[in-house]
């Protein structure tokens, strides 16, 4: 046996519990779930191949079928979200970060401080914390009152606002990119702040001239993470709306549409198709995503 | 080379042992005595299902009882589907009117009756209502009437005469518009009934009193009408144009899927709509004083049904169906246990049980308004198939027609397709 081969045999020897796990806990499920969006299975009966009617149903694929109205508005909810919640949360990030990155005295405690929503964020105690803040009766509205306004709606509740209550929730949750942000702030060097002080640029136009284009990595990395994660999100709709997605399905998440369809009503095969859609729009975004940053993002050359 | 085969072994045997103990502990754990019992509730029903646990393993020492408990009805159902696909389904499955979804996977318990199981003492129609083709699949855990309940305190503290038990849709609205001017601000005088996300029940009622049910099982069709459907939306729209329901958005921040999230107990609206088991739950919720009402019109249309409230069903896979049946023998006909569970899950079908006498006021009152209203009642209509679906359907097309989305007509339509949908599915 020559060396080379006895040295992977041990690293897949010390690997293979992990490899496992990855065989049967994830490549398995992921490929019986391609298998189960081909046909129709309620748990309690085996499935049955169905060919792509699942898909059929979804989009409309004739005159008679219509496509799944539901279906068709979860998508839509889910698209208003990530591109109203992600950007607001990147925004919101960096500034904080931007705020941050001075020598502050305690400035290790603000951050931790900042960074703490984000460990709540996903949490159920924190969705019904929400719900209880903008209930028709809740604190918002209370503090509203007080200064005098009269007529408030019950944001939860109210199709034209619940939505908006979420991205809210998303947004408070920006400490993991404001991290980030930081960590990459401090990587662009100081001289080029110096430098183009010393030939009179204000802060304004070194943030676009030299931040930016230094943060440009940064930024896009933030921009896909985020973007991946946010279009899976689910706890946040499930607990607000109690499962339901409403009022009206206006927070009917896409996730939780698979959800309330696989284990609500028993379509299984017709969830696991929604998964393989859900990730070949993810996939293609990103991939658009990959595509417009090559002109825009700007790798540093190593000093 | 000694060196690595010994270590990839010891990884193989150790990753093996991991795996072997996870296949080997599941049964283990079903056999050590201990029964697993699936149900949905909070508050009450928690804590006297609790006690009846305690005074069941004080008597029988070595049996221990695991209560798996899920908030409602939907949460339940999600979970004991997951658990029966992949083999590890509860002792005990609590199951509603979708018995006939889940017969399959429950056992016949024929073997049991007489013996374990004294079916002697159960009321004949409460044993038909847990049968499927000859074989008795379920215990009715006791009967239910669809109801309206009246929040006492809060009509009295308002100064108006409390309602008459029986009503017309006349007399009712009237009722109604009398509350609307004596409650403060904020508060109506009915739930949005069809806000019932769970449940289309209180739309049933409606299909009944028009004579026009829901769903005939042996000719699989309904007698819902488009137009049929948009006279109980119509009906809604009166009530909410005026006041007399709260407005689309306070009604959609109560979930109403138990007492927690129910705007009756929240002290929002003085009437709404309840199975008689659930009484005693959402009394413990409250220190004002609930009381039942008839749905209007029920006297003149015998349009009210009684239902089995739930069912104790044993999975065909239970590992303890012995000391499970015994169990269930114990929830359904011993007197102590009928005292402890009151009528939580139903007035008890069991005469052992009955013979306990009520247990409390509240119990007192579902058995007065059980008696009272058994003349305004005929059979049961059957379930329109994939009922969740339905419900969660016909929900949201409610609210379209609540926020304004759509006119009552379209709603109507929507309504009536629906149906068709879930008969042809």
């Amino acid at each position: 046996m020559n060396k080379k081969l006895r040295e992977n045999l041990t690293s897949y020897a010390f690997l293979t519990p992990w490899l496992l796990g990855f065989f049967i806990l994830t490549l398995y499920p992921m490929f019986s779930s391609l298998y189960l969006a081909f046909t129709q299975y309620s748990l309690r009966q085996p499935p049955t191949w169905v060919g792509l009617r699942n898909f059929i149903t979804m989009f409309g694929g004739s005159e008679t079928i219509m496509g799944d109205e539901r279906f068709l508005n979860s998508v839509g909810v889910t698209f208003k979200f990530v591109f109203l919640s992600v950007p607001l949360k990147l925004i919101f990030a960096l500034v904080v970060a931007m705020l941050m990155n001075k020598k502050l005295k305690l400035i290790g405690l603000y951050r931790a401080l900042y960074y703490i929503p984000t460990l709540l964020g996903g949490s159920v105690a924190i969705a019904v914390l929400w719900r209880r803040i903008f209930a028709g009766d809740g604190l918002l509205n209370l503090i509203l009152m007080k200064i005098g306004m009269t007529d408030l709606p019950a944001w939860i509740s109210n199709p034209k606002y619940a939505l908006g209550t979420l991205i809210l929730l998303a947004v408070w949750q920006f400490g993991s990119p404001m991290i980030i942000f930081l960590a990459g702030l401090q990587q662009i060097p100081k001289e080029y702040y110096e430098a183009s002080s010393v030939d009179g640029a204000g802060k304004i136009r070194q943030f676009f001239a030299i931040t930016l284009p230094g943060l440009s990595p940064i930024i896009f990395f933030n921009l896909v993470m985020q973007m991946v994660s946010a279009f899976q999100s689910f706890t946040q709709a499930f607990i607000v709306s109690g499962g339901s997605g409403g009022p009206l399905d206006s927070t009917m998440f896409y996730s939780l549409y698979l959800y309330i369809k696989g284990f609500g009503f028993s379509e299984m095969g017709y969830a696991a198709a929604m998964a393989w859609v859900l990730l070949l729009i993810i996939a293609v975004l990103t991939a658009f995503a990959f595509k417009v940053s090559g002109n825009l993002v700007t790798y540093g050359s190593g000093e | 080379m000694k060196k690595i085969l010994m270590i990839s072994s010891l990884a193989i045997a150790l990753v093996t042992a991991v795996f072997a103990n996870g296949k080997a502990a599941a049964p283990a754990a079903e056999n050590d005595g201990t029964i697993r019992w699936a149900y949905w509730g909070s508050g009450e029903r928690v804590e006297i299902s609790q006690k009846a646990i305690d005074l069941y393993e004080s008597r029988n020492p070595g049996v221990k009882i695991n209560p798996e408990v899920s908030g409602g009805a939907g949460d339940h159902f999600v979970k004991v589907d997951t658990q029966l696909a992949g083999g590890m389904g509860p002792d005990i499955i609590q199951m509603g009117g979708n018995i006939y979804d889940y017969s399959d996977v429950i056992l016949s318990l024929n073997a049991y009756a007489g013996t374990l199981l004294d079916v002697d003492a159960i009321d004949d129609s409460a044993i038909e209502s847990g049968t499927i083709n000859g074989e008795l699949k379920g215990v009715s855990t006791g009967v239910t009437m669809p109801a309206l309940v009246y929040n006492k305190t809060m009509i009295e503290k308002a100064g108006v005469p409390l309602p008459s038990f029986t009503m017309t849709y006349a007399e009712f609205r009237n009722y109604l518009v009398l509350l609307k001017s004596k409650l403060p601000a904020g508060t109506y005088p009915m739930q949005d009934i069809g806000v019932t996300s769970s449940s289309s029940t209180a739309f049933g009622y409606w299909t009944r009193f028009n004579g026009t049910p829901l769903y005939d099982g042996d000719t699989n069709s309904t007698a819902v009408t488009a137009a049929a459907a948009q006279k109980y939306l119509d009906l809604f729209k009166d009530y909410r144009d005026n006041g007399l329901v709260p407005p689309p958005d306070v009604a959609a921040g109560f979930a109403e899927s138990n007492a927690d999230t129910s705007a009756l107990i929240a002290g929002k609206v003085a009437i709404a709509f309840l199975f008689t088991n659930q009484l005693s739950g959402y009394q413990a919720a409250t220190t004002d004083e609930l009381n039942f009402l008839e749905f209007p019109g029920a006297a003149a249309t015998k349009a009210l049904w009684q239902a089995p409230s739930q069912f104790y069903t044993v999975n065909k896979d239970s590992k303890n169906i012995e000391e499970t049946v015994k169990f269930i023998n114990f929830l359904v006909n011993d007197p102590e246990a009928a005292k402890i569970l009151g009528s939580n899950r139903g007035a008890s079908a069991s005469s052992s049980a009955r013979a306990a006498g009520a247990g409390s006021a509240t119990d007192q009152k579902v058995f007065d308004y059980l008696e009272k209203s058994k003349d305004h009642a005929s059979m049961e209509t059957d379930h329109v198939p994939n009922d969740t679906e339905f419900n969660s359907t016909l929900f949201l097309i409610y609210q379209r027609v609540a926020f304004g989305q759509i006119d009552t007509k379209e709603g109507g339509k929507q309504v009536a397709d629906l149906i068709q949908r879930m008969i042809s599915k």
